[in-house]
């Protein structure tokens, strides 16, 4: 950790650490005005000082009001302040990098959408702006950068996610914050930030199936295309993710990375309105990876294009990259 | 004329009684032990943590370490201890009754809060607990060692003890009061204890509810909070907090409480802002209950929620402040004296009011996703419930010792007392503030070497507040023999329990007292 209080290695943290030193200050303030009026007061009203007693106050509504009214006014302007930061967090960026992390006893799994995977490191590009969807294999994990000032929990059965822009290259630490059992406190990795041109060359450098491609194969592999194909009984896959559906009971839900999950593993609560609730649950069929695969595939297809382009994506693929042929080809994303 | 502490000197007499003062003194004698049990576990671990690898301990060894000091000490030594303790002796005699309203049920809530301690205590000794007192599922409903299930059956136990205790409270105070004792006419202390008996009697079964339900799913195999068997971890939390915040406030009104009598009566002077100071302690309480998910903003709850609950928590500082202001007006034109029980109240002031403004940092939404889990809220905490809630168990326990042995302690070691617990307190937490901010995580064996200097610093501190809580322990039991007796008013206070005998005799006044004069009504 390079600075305590000032880093400004993150989008976040560049906008909360003004922030932490206004508290900083009048924390240092109140405090000061409390010490020292006791400190003054105790040793002015000592028992037998000369200091002069009389009629003693007991209430004054002006001092009352001052002490109600002034720390009202900070603490609304505070609550004000850091809110407006806290949107950010949530926020959805069109374009930024999406990088899913998964956490597990005891070890922190990356997955890029070029296919690439990391573990207990994460590489990140100086100035991009950047999403990561959590989850976890097992227990609530928590995913915290403390350069970054930033942190999410990884809770297993749903997404989480975080959006920042990362802003000064350099190595940077990542911990496990939430209590996951004997090693919590060995679950700790390194973040990478690079400038462009080392991203850029990082990249070329590993090799893998794009995680959408991964999901194409995965599709075909489930009989996915039997319903979700023109005119079967399940909706056209590149209509669904981030718009607003309407679901059987009347219910309108946005469809991001949560729902797809759950119209996998509990697909009798998702069917969307109109089709007849037929869908099979994938429940322990599928790894955390292969669920991230096959979301990144639905988010992969061009809206409006119909789920028939994935039988040209997959049949695209020389003969050897398709799951019929012994080992995936590899391919650069 | 016997006192309470004569009559029936038998064994028996002790643990069939039914007199609200004896009840206080084993509620004292349990606590202490459970104390001691949480202590000795810090102790353990600050040693440990001189080492950033680690030293003695294996992971497994710390994990219970930390889990068992958090356990004995939230549950079994400060819920339990000024209410139980300084609440049962001190409340009855303080409206003028001869007990509280239901005294065999305020006997079965210590049998239940013993039986519960010395449950969960064999469980966290003999078994695997590593869940840290907070018990987050998945991990403590699926993945943590059996014996766990020992632990939540002996808190569940306890939790009746804490709703009894509040409903024979909430009852004496509207029903047994002295005649011309008028709710506005009652000490301070009282309106504390009745915010806090509200929350006991509404908070506590949520919690014995909570924990039942991760024992259904951890023995009966029923999805509640599991997703692999189509439960919500996040469900838990909720459920947990809306407990476990409003207990933070069952830990910190009585101790608002005592400070309001204690500096009354060392400064010798009438409060600043009665009415104002009553009203805000049920204010907190009220408030209390809506704050919990403050604890969870970044377990994936809404944003709006998140927003919610960051503005009430915001809010709650409002009456905190008020009180410390009101106390500190206390001291104008007063005759202060420096008695040890001030000093621990003094002590409560500086440290509650750090506790407190740092509290703002935590319900600052975007800055508690940096601080959240780590040693930040460990300092925050450590400041109200230590420096708080323990400084003024202490400083209560020397202000009425007198009243409950008939013995007076002896002045000087107890000054020293209050005085090292300030100073190794702050020692202790106050570089933890430092380790949050610089990014050490809660729940850390191991930790990053250039951490190291902290956590010294930090253990060194924890030995100064170790003496100061030692010392008590040695010259308040020596006071017993060697004290000299007390009269009925060794301060020189205003309250109808210094109008009786040291100790008291059982039934607590020879005659029915009648108030005529207000509260803290000195010249």
């Amino acid at each position: 950790m390079n600075t305590w209080l000032t880093s400004g290695a993150s989008s976040v943290a560049q906008q909360t650490e003004p922030l932490i030193a206004a508290l900083i200050a009048l924390a240092i303030f109140f405090v000061a005005v409390v010490y020292g009026a006791a400190v003054y007061l105790i040793f002015k009203y000592r028992a037998g000082s000369p200091a002069e007693r009389g009629s003693v106050p007991t209430s004054s509504l002006t001092l009352e009001a001052l002490w109600i009214g002034v720390p009202l006014i900070l603490a609304v302007s505070i609550f004000v302040w850091s809110a407006k930061i806290f949107f950010g967090l949530f926020e959805t960026v069109p374009g930024a990098r999406e990088i899913h992390v998964v956490g597990k006893q005891w070890m922190w799994k990356i997955y890029y959408p070029d296919g690439r995977t990391d573990v207990n490191e994460l590489h990140l590009e100086e100035g991009v702006p950047t999403v990561l969807t959590l989850s976890s294999e097992d227990v609530v994990h928590s995913f915290y950068m403390p350069e970054m000032r930033l942190k999410m929990d990884a809770v297993p059965g749903r997404y989480t996610r975080m959006s920042f822009v990362p802003k000064k290259h350099g190595d940077y630490h990542i911990l496990c914050a939430q209590y996951c059992g004997t090693d919590h406190s060995r679950m700790v990795g390194t973040l990478h930030v690079m400038k462009g041109a080392e991203y850029a060359e990082w990249k070329a450098h590993g090799h893998d199936m794009a995680l959408a491609l991964k999901g194409a194969a995965l599709f075909h592999e489930k009989g996915c295309e039997q319903c979700h194909t023109e005119g079967g009984k399940g909706p056209n896959l590149s209509q669904i993710y981030g718009r607003y559906q309407t679901l059987a009971d009347g219910q309108v839900v946005l469809a991001e990375e949560n729902f797809l999950r759950s119209a996998l593993l509990d697909p009798g609560r998702s069917i969307l309105q109109g089709y007849p609730n037929v869908m099979p649950s994938f429940k322990d069929q599928l790894s955390e990876e292969q669920i991230l695969e096959l979301i990144e595939f639905i988010k992969s297809l061009p809206a409006d294009s119909g789920t028939a382009v994935h039988q040209e994506k997959v049949s695209e693929l020389p003969r050897e990259q398709t799951p019929e042929g012994n080992q995936l080809y590899v391919r650069c994303g | 004329m016997s006192s309470y502490l004569e009559g029936d000197e038998t064994f028996w007499g002790w643990i069939y009684t039914k007199d609200h003062k004896r009840i206080a003194i084993l509620y004292l004698i349990s606590i202490t032990i459970f104390f001691f049990a949480g202590a000795v576990a810090a102790t353990l671990f600050r040693l440990e943590l001189l080492f950033p690898r680690g030293r003695f301990f294996t992971n497994d060894g710390y994990n219970n370490l930390f889990t068992v000091h958090g356990i004995m000490m939230v549950w079994f030594f400060l819920i339990p201890s000024i209410p139980a303790v300084l609440g049962n002796f001190v409340l009855p005699l303080m409206i003028g009754a001869p007990d509280l309203a239901f005294p065999r049920l305020n006997l079965a809530s210590w049998y239940l809060f013993f039986l519960g301690g010395v449950l969960t205590l064999a469980a966290s000794v003999f078994g695997n607990i590593d869940t840290g007192w907070t018990f987050y599922t998945p991990y403590s409903s699926t993945f943590s060692h059996p014996s766990i299930a020992f632990a939540l059956l002996g808190i569940l136990i306890a939790g009746f003890s804490s709703v009894f205790t509040g409903l024979n409270f909430i009852v004496t105070t509207h029903r047994l009061r002295a005649p011309g004792m008028t709710w506005f006419r009652l000490p301070l202390f009282v309106w504390a204890i009745y915010a806090t008996s509200i929350i006991l009697v509404i908070a506590t079964p949520v919690l014995a509810l909570v924990l039942l339900l991760v024992g259904v799913e951890r023995l009966l195999g029923v999805g509640i909070f599991d997703p692999t068997l189509g439960g919500d971890p996040v469900l838990f939390q909720h459920l947990f907090w809306f407990y476990s915040h409003p207990a933070v406030y069952i830990m910190v009104l009585p101790a608002m409480g005592v400070v309001s009598e204690v500096i009354t009566c060392f400064a010798k002077r009438q409060i600043f802002g009665y009415k104002l100071i009553a009203v805000s302690s049920l204010a907190i309480a009220g408030l209390g209950f809506l704050l919990w998910g403050h604890h969870m903003f970044v377990s994936g709850q809404s944003l709006y929620a998140g927003l919610a609950f960051s503005m009430l928590s915001f809010l709650i500082a409002i009456p905190s402040a008020i009180k410390v202001f009101n106390w500190t007006a206390t001291l104008y034109k007063g005759q202060i004296t420096l008695e040890a029980p001030m000093l621990y109240i003094l002590g409560f002031i500086g440290l509650f009011i750090i506790g407190g403004l740092t509290g703002l940092f935590l319900a600052s939404v975007s800055i508690d996703v940096q601080l959240h889990d780590t040693y930040f809220v460990v300092a925050h905490f450590h400041y109200i419930m230590v420096g708080g809630a323990v400084l003024t168990y202490f400083g209560g326990l020397h202000f009425w010792w007198p009243k409950m042995t008939g013995r007076i302690y002896p002045e000087r070691p107890a000054q020293i007392s209050a005085v090292l617990s300030f100073v190794g307190f702050n020692l202790t937490f106050f570089p933890q503030f430092i380790l949050g901010f610089m990014g050490n995580p809660r729940r850390y064996h191991l930790y990053p070497e250039e951490f190291q200097w902290l956590h010294a610093l930090s253990t060194g501190g924890a030995v100064i507040l170790g003496i100061g809580y030692l010392l008590p322990f040695w010259y308040l039991l020596w006071s017993l023999k060697n004290g000299a007796r007390a009269p009925a008013n060794p301060w020189n206070a205003k309250g109808l329990e210094w109008t009786t005998s040291s100790p008291p005799p059982e039934h607590n006044f020879d005659s029915q007292p009648v108030v005529t004069e207000e509260a803290y009504a000195y010249p």
